[in-house]
Formats: C-alpha cells, structure tokens, sequence
C-alpha cells in the first residue's frame, strides 16, 4: 500500500457499531443482491446442471472446483455501504428455514447430493447400521458416519502467504512430484488452482462493486474505498492491516462454509491477528478502540446469521506457541472487552491457560463469566497438550490446538478432526449387559449374547458383560466410518479448505484422501455418570449387601420403577454417586472412562491416523435419554443423562470441590478430543471480590489437580422464574446450555422450566 | 440436656469420645464455603449454642444432640418410618400423610434409618476429629490455591469447647488455616484454651444493648463483650460479623454505640455486615419448632451502605455484601 492510500485507509468512529447495530442485526435477511451483478440461483443451478450433465466422467474434485467457479464468479453478489466487511454471494444458501437455519449453498447441495447417492449405494449398509444405533439411542452422529462438520482452516497459514503464497506452493508441489504425479494428484492441484483463482475473482469483483457503491454513496466512500483497497489486496497476499486480516478471515469463512465443510474454529484470535493490530497500532493507523469497533462489526455477523439458534463460532483466546511460550497480550484483552460490550451469545470463546497465566486473566475470565456472558469454555493447556502428544502429534504442533466445535481440540492449520463423528452413550451398555443384548425399549436384539445376568454370582461377571456389549459396538461402529472416510474423497471433495492444510499441497491430496498432515477422528463418551452410577448400584446391592436380588432390580426398572419407589429411593440415596468425591464410586468411573478411552485408542481411522477419545455429552444428554431406558440407580426411562463429565442432575450433593475432586481423579490424558465439567453456581458464590476470588480459586485448583475443561452457570431460581414472567427485562440473560450459550428468553416454556430444574439441583 | 451454665457450654464430662480424642456432634461439614473467612474453605458445623436468637438461620443447630427433621415434600409415604419405630411416635392419616409426635419420640433414629426418601433425616452425627479431617483433606487444593482453609461454626462451636479445641489443633498440626465463628457466649477460658490454634476470629456482634440483647437472644451480652476485650488484647486477628435486622439493631444509635465500642478495641480486622433474609422458614418447621424469625422486610442495598457509612466513620473498615449486576 503506498503511503498515500494508508493514510486516507478510513477507520470506523466510536461508537460505529453500535449506531449500525440495528442495520447489522438484519444483514443476513432479505440480502438485496443487485441482479444487475450477476446471475441468480435459480440461474446458477441451470448453469451447474448444464455443466454437470456435460461433464459426468470428471472427477468429483474438479466437478465440485468448476461448480464453485460457476457460483463465485457469476453469482449475485452484495456490497453494504454500512458495513466494514464484505462478503454477501448469491449462493442459494441465504433462504432462511424456519427451523432448520439456513438453506444449502449450491455447492453444497452438490456434496449433499454426493452423499445420498453413497448412503443410498455404496454406503448402505453402514448407514442402516448406524441409523438403527442413533434411533435406539446407542449413539447420535452425523448421517452415514462422515463428520463433513468439525474443522479449522489453517488460518495462519492462509493469512501468512494468501492465497497467491499458495498457488504457488502447488506449483512448487506439482513440480516436485514431476512425471510421478498420479492423475488423481493433477485433478486435485487443478481443483485448488480454480477454486482459489475464483475466490481471487470474486473478491475482484467486491472492490468494483465497492468502488461503484463509493460514487453512488459519497458519504460512505472512505469506507469504500477502504474495502476496495482491502479487496485488491486480500485473499491475494498477506494482509497490510488489522482490517485486511478481519476482511480476509471472512470471506474465507463464507467460502469455505459454502463449498461444503462446516467450518467451527475461527483459530487462535490473539496470535493469528496479532500481528496486524500491533503494527496498526504502533504505526497510528489504529487505536485501540478501533480495532475494538472492527471486531464487533465483524464478530456480529455470526450472531446475526444464527441469532442464536445455532451453535456458535469459535475463537480461541490465551495458549502458547510452539515453544511453549505464553500468547496472551493486548488483543486478548480487548477481545475479552468486545465480547462482554456485544453480549451475544454467538461468538463463542475458549480461553486456554497454562501453569503461568496471571491472575490478570483468570480473574477477567470469571468476572465476564459471573456477569452473565458465558458463552466461555476454560480450558487447561498442560493436560490438553499432553494427549495429543500421545496420539502421535509432536509437542510444538500440539501446542497450536484448537477447540472445534464447542470443546474437541485439532490442531491448527496441519489436522482435519472430524471430532464429532461419534457420541457414545456408555449407559446403553449396561442396558444391554443386562438384557443379554436386547435393547429393553425397543425389544431388539442389538448386541452379543452375553448372558442371563441373573446368573451371574459376581460383579465382575457384570463387568465383564458391560465391556462385551461396548467392544462390540465400538467395534462396528469403527468399522462403519472406516468406510464412510473411504468414500469421502467421492462425497465432499473440498480444494478451498484442503490448500490451506498442511501437508495436502504438499502431498496432492484432499482433506478426504488423508492428505493432512495428522487425520483424526472423534469418538465422544457420553453418560460415563449413568453408567458408572448404575453399574456401583447393582454392585453395592446386588453383590457386595445382597440387599436386592438383580431379579428385583431388573423388575422395578422394567416397570420404569412403577411401584417400586421405595427401591428406587434406596437405590438413589443409599448407593454412592459420581460426583460426590467418593473413592468407591470414583474408582468405578474411573474404570469406565479408562476402559472406554483405551478402546477408542486401539482403532486407527479410515485415513490412517488414530481415533481419539473424549468425555462430554453435549446435547445428547436430551436425545440420548430420550433413548434410554429406567436404570438401576434410580434414574427413569427418558430423563435426561448426565451432563458432560459431571453427575447425573440432583446427584452431586457435596458441592463444586466434591464435583471436581471426583472428576480429576480422571486421567485427562486420555482424552485428547475433550472432556468439559459444567460447574453450576448461585450468584451469591460468586458475589464481591471475595466471590472473584473463589471462583478463580477454583479454576485454578481444578486445574491443578488436572482437570481438563470447565464451563460456568451462575444464576438463581429467582431470576429465571422471573425472566419467564417478564422476558422483556431480561432480552440478554444468556444461559450456557451444554457447548454453546442461548438467550434463555428464546427457549420454549418448557425448555426453560426443563433448565431451571436442571440448576436447582445444583443449588 | 447437659449443659453447665457456669461454662455456658456443655458439660465437659457430658462430651461423647474421651478427653485424649474427644468427638462432637456435628450436623454438617459444607465444602466450599467463600464467605466464612478467606479463600475457599470447607466449615464445620458443630451442634450446640447457648443463645436463643430469634432470627437463628439454623435452628437444628441449637440443640447439641442429634434431632429429627421431617420433609414433607420428600415423603413417598412408604410407612416404613411406621414400621420400625418402637413407640409409634409416627402414624399415618386417614389421607395418607405422615404425622409424627414428638412427645413420643426417643430420638433413636431408626426411622431415619429407614427413610431411603429422606423425608427423616437427623441433623446432627456424632464424629470424631479424624472423621472430619478427612472430609477437610480432600480440598487442600483448594485451600492453597485460594488461601483458604477451615472455620469452625455452627451452633456456637465453643459449645462443644474440647472437641473444637481439637480439631483446631489438628487442623493447625495439618498447616490448615483456621477460623473460628463465635458468638463468644462462653466461659473464658474455654475460648482461651482454643486460642492458640485459631488464625482468624469471625466474632458475632448481635445487640450493643444489654436489655435488647437478652430480649432478642435469650442472654445478656455482658459476657460476650468481655470476652471480646480480651480477645482483642492477644494478638489474633477478629472480624466482626454483624446481623442487620431492620427495627430490631438497625437504628443509627444502636449502630453508633457498637461502632464507638469496637473503635476503642484492637486488632478488629473489619466489619462484614450480614443482611437479614427469611428464607430459613423452613427449617424450622422440618424440626416441628414454632418459627420465630421476625416478620421484617430484609435490609435493601441501600440500607446497607448507609449502615456500613456510619459504621466507617468511627474509623472501621466494613464489608457488605455485593449483588452482582447481570442487566
């Protein structure tokens, strides 16, 4: 930029984003794309089927590359004169859905397209076989066992070169690879070659509309011509200022999204933008207020699309380099100081914290978190690190790790996750060890024989017949996404994400080929509380004080405890529960976990790279319960399972110390994909310094004793029962609900009556 | 009941253990206490108290020995409590709810036993010194993290002067930090005795005026100001914990005379004002005691600050308590 153009680069005013506020809110409904720009969905669609029918026998990666061109480079496109940020495509994905967010972008619907074909052929069987274990409640995960939903772009890596850096690494890699380059390597370095000569175009195509939409506006024009500027320079090269990487981040973000993957970490916002503030800031092109206004413009956009009802986006705060020093600087700050003056619950934070972090910042964290803005997941570097080392990532790699998604980390730019590809519920297996296989709700025979358990004379026998049924349906289950990753390269080839991961230009191949450097995939232990508290029950009653027979037992859980309420309450009351710091109940989740976590860890992944183990539950707490029967500690069929790693509702009844000394006697080293405690406090804990100081207190002390993740609810009774009467004055209350936060205003009745029980048990 | 009132406490030789490992009776040990002194610190609970306030929060707490509660909300109405007990002291109504009559109750507790709802409960355990240490070990994390540690409350934990006494011995032993919340309603010397063990004083200041004192509390407050003389003359830090209840202590005098009172003493840390509240109710009823908690509306915000305005210009650092503004 020559000295001319950075000092006529406009900054936004204080207070420009909240004036905009309102306008912004609304930016993603109605877009008006000027048909004058290009050709419309409709149009596209006609153009991609064309093009398609033309061209069958082209390999996917590039049918998907010339389809991206079609969109990118033809379609409608948006330039609002109020906004810092461009961005807004034609995409056929922006007609809203009632409940189901937003429509497919045509590119999408292509892999879409891809997909059902491949569950319908191809994939089959494994999709019947993994639609009967969600239906049954043994799992929930994504259609036919590909996680298309859980990854980082390698931000850093796209920002330090752009994306010219990058077309000439394919050179480069192309080059390399000479005449033993295979096609399948030529087809894809030609996919990436388009999909970022597009993305080029259409940026092109933002600075003429921009400088277009500057003569029609004059009073805008500064800031057009900042974006028009900004657009001639980003995706292509590095970014020259804090608003250039902003601008570039988005629409990267967009594409991405559009081309197929979604994408669920922003990456690590104080070391990847870092660079850019300070040398704003320290050349005067930028103060600090407005890098804090630009981020708001640019964190709302998320919100405005989902208002809410998705799950969040993900920005990463604190954490280390490669080498093990600390991140945090001014630009955590001041984003810390952004997210609590926007109060939205989408963007969501994770904030990272080594052995070093200062109080500084613990006490900042807490004290947003106390006040309501709790969309934060805290999360504890030293056992993070660790277990991705153990999976096989080198120390300096595992310290970039990312959260995806709302807790699982990947790590930056060199790993493709899919963290999410499979939620277990460890309580099923106890059903099943029960009923010799037999699903009691839905009467079918899913599992191995393993035995009438009324025969059974010892515990471990039981023991014995719970990891039988698990191992077998790990077992399958593995194998079931073993082959969907196969299939992948076939269903969402995906060039634009790919050139921004290591090692895929390097080695000729997709994100679906295994061409990262590390391939991971998920394998989330869900209602590790249920099972541990029903397999100690029948242990305490059955075996060590013969107090009931199994027979007994098993009556009352078949009649969902139906006149057998006092057993019920014995087998509530009387028999330990996890989350209560005590040594035999802990011992025997520990067990569980240990067990679940080696297993998952014996499996390596359809691309070669390992399965990696996690602890939490998410929102299959609801729909896993759902799908689970009445179980021997007393719980009834259907009631929710336990949240994250913590103790079934109502069950913790020592307080947050016991909650935390039960769930650090849990190896967090095992699991690398995430293990969050929910910690629910009333504000009067909380409240005055003295009330900072405790929940500092026990962040650290978790922390130090090696637990992994925390997130935080502080609220009474009071307050939401009056925020159900009188939602007007409380349109901003946020609550966390499991990995992302809402506005409890939004929720139906009966979710908020469903959260206010959920909490008074922790009260 | 043994209570010696020459101690204002109970009977030493009532005491359960014996003297070289005396055992209390406790009815509840609370992890993560934030507000009964410094940092995060778990507090034990000791039965016993030679007051009467009427605003007591903890009426199970007055009694030394075990007693039973009853929660009505809990009740499966199982008649198990029916079955097991020896003097049918619990009988079932025509409409299936469960009466209890304590005139015919021996405080046996095999109805509690027998209550997996529980509906009864006995408030109060009898447990030795190492029965609590363990509890206390488990959040040492905690402790140092947060430079907590453990307080001895209750009930008035001197009551029970041997046992408290010893478990503030081993807590010191263990490098716990201790503090000790009394009403100091004891003979001297028992206070004395734990002295030496106790690294922070939360001291209740309820009524200046010796008449108010004893209408509202049951006893003078001669005793309780004396004490606090001498506490102040050792070297131990104290903190003054003062109970607002509006129209019974909250007036500008009655503040004015504690505070000119307090001024005159040393080592007085602070002074943390504790609002009023009505929420215990309850408890009172579980134990089948009339509630005698005033009908009074608790103290705003603003009242508070205005107190603890008169409180600092007699030159006293005060504490009130914050709400936390979530608009």
């Amino acid at each position: 930029m020559t000295t001319q153009a950075r000092a006529t680069a406009a900054q936004p005013t204080q207070g420009a984003f909240e004036r905009s506020r309102d306008h912004l809110f609304h930016q993603f409904q109605e877009i008006p794309f000027d048909p004058k720009t290009g050709r419309s969905p409709r149009e596209l669609e006609q153009d991609i089927e064309a093009y398609l029918q033309a061209h069958p026998d082209v390999p996917r990666v590039l049918q998907k590359a010339h389809v991206f061109h079609l969109v990118v480079t033809r379609g409608q496109i948006y330039v609002d004169p109020l906004d810092w940020f461009v961005g807004k495509l034609n995409h056929g994905g922006h007609v809203k859905r009632p409940l189901y967010g937003d429509e497919d972008s045509l590119v999408r619907r292509l892999s879409l397209r891809w997909l059902d074909e491949a569950l319908d052929g191809v994939l089959a069987a494994e999709a019947t076989w993994l639609d009967r274990a969600y239906r049954l409640g043994q799992a929930s995960g994504p259609r036919g066992g590909l996680d298309r939903g859980h990854v980082a772009p390698g931000w850093y890596t796209l920002l330090s070169g752009g994306l010219v850096g990058l077309l000439t690494q394919v050179a480069e890699a192309r080059d390399a690879l000479g005449p033993a380059a295979t096609a399948e390597q030529l087809a894809f370095y030609e996919a990436v070659e388009i999909v970022y000569r597009a993305t080029l175009q259409l940026a092109a195509r933002f600075a003429q509309q921009a400088e277009t939409l500057a003569r029609a506006y004059p009073e805008h024009a500064r800031r057009l011509q900042t974006i028009v500027l900004a657009c001639r320079n980003v995706p292509a090269h590095r970014p020259r200022t804090f608003h250039e990487a902003l601008q570039f981040m988005w629409l990267l973000h967009e594409l991405i999204e559009m081309e197929g993957e979604h994408v669920r970490s922003m990456g690590q916002f104080d070391r990847t933008l870092y660079p850019y503030y300070r040398a704003d800031i320290d050349s005067g092109r930028l103060t600090r207020d407005q890098a804090k206004e630009l981020i708001k413009f640019f964190w709302f956009k998320f919100y405005s699309r989902t208002r809410g009802h998705e799950n969040g986006k993900n920005f990463v705060f604190g954490g280390q380099y490669p080498d093990g020093s600390e991140i945090t600087n001014e630009l955590t700050y001041l984003g810390l100081e952004a997210y609590e003056e926007l109060n939205t619950p989408d963007p969501k934070l994770s904030v990272r914290f080594l052995p070093t972090t200062s109080d500084t910042l613990y006490r900042r964290v807490a004290d947003l978190i106390r006040k309501g803005h709790n969309a934060v997941v805290l999360m504890n570097d030293v056992p993070a690190v660790e277990a991705l080392v153990k999976r096989g990532k080198t120390w300096e790699d595992a310290r970039l790790y990312l959260p995806i998604g709302c807790y699982e980390p990947a790590v930056e730019g060199k790993e493709v996750g899919c963290t999410m590809n499979l939620t277990v519920n460890l309580a099923k297996g106890v059903e099943l060890a029960l009923h010799d296989g037999r699903d009691p709700l839905s009467g079918e025979q899913i599992g191995p024989h393993t035995g009438d358990p009324r025969g059974f004379t010892a515990f471990e026998q039981l023991w014995q017949a719970y990891t039988e049924q698990m191992d077998f349906f790990l077992e399958r289950a593995h194998e079931c996404i073993r082959t969907a990753e196969g299939q992948w390269p076939q269903i969402n080839p995906s060039p634009l994400l790919a050139g921004s991961l290591d090692d895929c230009l390097r080695r000729g191949k997709d994100v679906g080929q295994g061409g990262a450097h590390y391939n991971s995939v998920g394998f989330v232990g869900a209602a590790l509380a249920n099972a541990s508290d029903a397999l100690l029950a029948l242990k305490q009653v059955v075996y060590d004080d013969e107090r009931f027979t199994l027979d007994e037992v098993l009556t009352a859980v078949a009649a969902n405890f139906e006149g057998h309420e006092r057993m019920r309450q014995y087998l509530i009351n009387r028999v330990p529960k996890w989350g209560n710091h005590h040594p035999e109940a802990d011992r025997l989740a520990k067990r569980i976990a240990d067990y679940y976590c080696h297993k998952v860890h014996t499996f390596t992944n359809g691309r070669g790279g390992p399965c990696q183990a996690a602890l939490f539950s998410l929102d299959f707490a609801w729909q896993g319960g759902r799908r689970t029967g009445a179980l021997p500690d007393g719980r009834r069929a259907y009631e929710p399972l336990a949240p994250g790693l913590g103790a079934t509702y109502g069950r913790d009844r020592k307080g947050v110390t016991a909650l935390m000394g039960s769930v650090t006697q849990l190896d967090s080293t095992l699991t690398p994909n995430g293990a969050v405690l929910d910690v629910t406090l009333h504000p009067t804990a909380v409240s005055g310094e003295d009330g900072l100081a405790a929940m500092v207190a026990l962040i650290k002390a978790f922390f130090a004793q090696g637990g992994y993740a925390l997130q935080f609810n502080i609220y009474d009774v009071a307050t939401l029962r009056d925020a159900q009467r009188y939602p007007e004055n409380y349109a901003t209350l946020q609550i966390r609900v499991t990995g992302w936060s809402v506005y409890f205003t939004t929720l139906s009745p009966y979710e908020q009556d469903q959260f206010i029980a959920r909490i008074s048990h922790g009260l | 009941m043994a209570y010696n009132p020459e101690d204002n406490a109970l009977a030493e030789t009532e005491a359960p253990g014996t003297p070289r490992s005396p055992e209390g009776w406790v009815f509840d040990v609370k992890r993560f206490a934030v507000h009964d002194g410094p940092g995060v610190r778990t507090t034990v609970f000791l039965k016993g108290c030679s007051l009467r306030c009427v605003w007591c929060h903890n009426p199970e707490s007055i009694n030394p020995h075990p007693e039973l509660l009853f929660h009505p909300t809990r009740c499966i109405a199982c008649g198990a409590c029916l079955e097991v007990c020896p003097h049918g002291a619990h009988r079932m109504t025509t409409k299936g709810a469960r009466t209890y009559d304590r005139n015919l109750c021996v405080l046996c507790g095999r109805c509690a036993a027998s209550c997996y709802a529980e509906a009864l409960v006995m408030a109060g355990q009898r447990l030795s010194v190492e029965d609590v240490m363990t509890v206390v070990r488990q959040d040492a994390t905690f402790y140092t993290v947060s430079g907590g540690g453990v307080t001895l409350s209750g009930g008035e934990p001197l009551f029970q002067g041997a046992f408290a006494t010893a478990l503030l011995r081993q807590c010191n032993a263990e490098g716990f930090h201790t503090a000790l919340d009394t009403c100091g309603h004891v003979r001297w010397a028992i206070m004395e005795r734990a002295l030496p063990y106790v690294d922070l004083v939360l001291y209740d200041l309820k009524h200046i005026s010796p008449p108010r004192h004893q209408q509202y509390t049951g006893v003078s407050n001669r005793l309780i100001l004396e004490n606090l003389r001498r506490l102040s003359r050792s070297s131990v830090p104290i903190e003054i914990r003062m109970p607002i209840i509006p129209t019974i202590n909250d007036s500008r005098e009655t503040i004015d005379a504690a505070a000119r009172f307090l001024a005159s003493l040393s080592h007085i840390i602070a002074v943390r004002l504790l609002a009023y509240h009505r929420l215990a109710g309850s408890k009172y009823h579980s134990l089948g005691r009339e509630n005698t908690l005033p009908d009074v509306t608790p103290p705003s915000g603003r009242q508070m600050q205005r107190i603890a305005g008169w409180i600092r210009q007699h030159g006293l650092p005060v504490i009130v308590p914050e709400t936390i503004d979530t608009s």
